[in-house]
């Protein structure tokens, strides 16, 4: 006979993975509908092939 | 070349995080699910290792908005962008881990109390009024299209906030509640040593969590300032 407690337990655990594993697809969704923003943005102004590199926008700089 | 050689440093410790996150995970569940000794005071022996969940679910919380405070102290202070994007996606992650710090012992309180929830006390009320604000906050960052105004209001908001930080942390101390206090009384010879290192591992768990997904995140920011950036350029055109 199951333990009701025991099912609670589960439950819980199943409800954390639910909420973590739909942010992250909510993030990967983001992440797929922002690359495909900037590859069209990038083809709109041309700015690989045309002219001087524009200043950095980067939050956060690796140099 | 350099900055290209710390770029894939930079991508290399974030895979070792992910990794080390996934390790720490594994042995939290063996320690909450298996290892740790069920504790005298509750009734249920399986429905009290939900704590080990819960407790560190609500440290994380607490420190990602305590995250979101610094920042925005740090925007008001300074204007500066990035301390803009870091409150936002802290909050943002906050939210998430909030969600499972304040879902999860419901199903404790059912097997406890006999009921999911109690209005009348003074934690758990409180604990969801934060997580409602925090709620507000991210909506009020999205519903202000002037990106200065946006910011400077968020900001405003990301301090005033945080007051109720220490207000549901301590409530179980000070105000009428059920709720078992998060700070273990030594009189009363404190907590088991497996289930205080059990806790530890959760809390280091979801401190990593915290940390992976909030750098996920602000790579994502990163993402939405080029995407600003390259509009207002093709408008120019």
């Amino acid at each position: 006979m199951a333990d009701g407690g025991l099912v609670s337990l589960y439950a819980a655990l199943a409800v954390a993975l639910v909420v973590l594993l739909g942010y992250l697809v909510y993030l990967h969704r983001l992440e797929a509908g922002l690359r495909a923003d900037v590859a069209r943005l990038e083809r709109a102004v041309g700015h690989r092939s045309r002219g001087p590199p524009p200043p950095s926008t980067r939050l956060f700089e690796e140099e | 070349m350099a900055a290209g050689r710390r770029s894939a440093g930079v991508g290399w410790a974030r895979r070792v995080l992910l990794v080390v996150t996934v390790c720490v995970a594994y042995l939290w569940a063996y320690m909450a699910i298996l290892w740790a000794p069920r504790v005298d005071n509750f009734t249920s022996e399986h429905a009290q290792r939900i704590f080990y969940l819960h407790v560190p679910a609500a440290w994380a919380m607490y420190l990602a908005f305590g995250i979101t405070f610094s920042a925005s102290v740090w925007y008001l202070r300074s204007r500066d962008p990035r301390a803009d994007a870091v409150a936002g996606c802290s909050a943002e992650v906050g939210m998430v881990l909030g969600t499972i710090a304040l879902i999860t012992p419901t199903l404790w309180a059912r097997e406890e109390w006999g009921v999911y929830w109690r209005w009348e006390d003074a934690k758990l009320t409180i604990t969801f009024v934060l997580w409602l604000f925090y709620l507000g906050y991210l909506v009020a960052r999205t519903g202000v299209r002037v990106q200065e105004d946006e910011a400077r209001l968020s900001a405003v908001l990301g301090v005033i906030g945080f007051a109720l930080v220490p207000l549901s942390f301590g409530a179980s101390r000070y105000l009428e509640s059920l709720h078992p206090n998060p700070i273990a009384n030594p009189s009363s010879g404190g907590l088991a040593a497996e289930v205080s290192q059990t806790l530890l591992v959760g809390v280091v768990l979801m401190t990593l969590l915290y940390l992976v997904l909030l750098l996920h995140r602000l790579d994502l920011k990163q993402l939405e300032i080029t995407i600003e950036d390259l509009r207002d350029r093709a408008e120019a055109r």
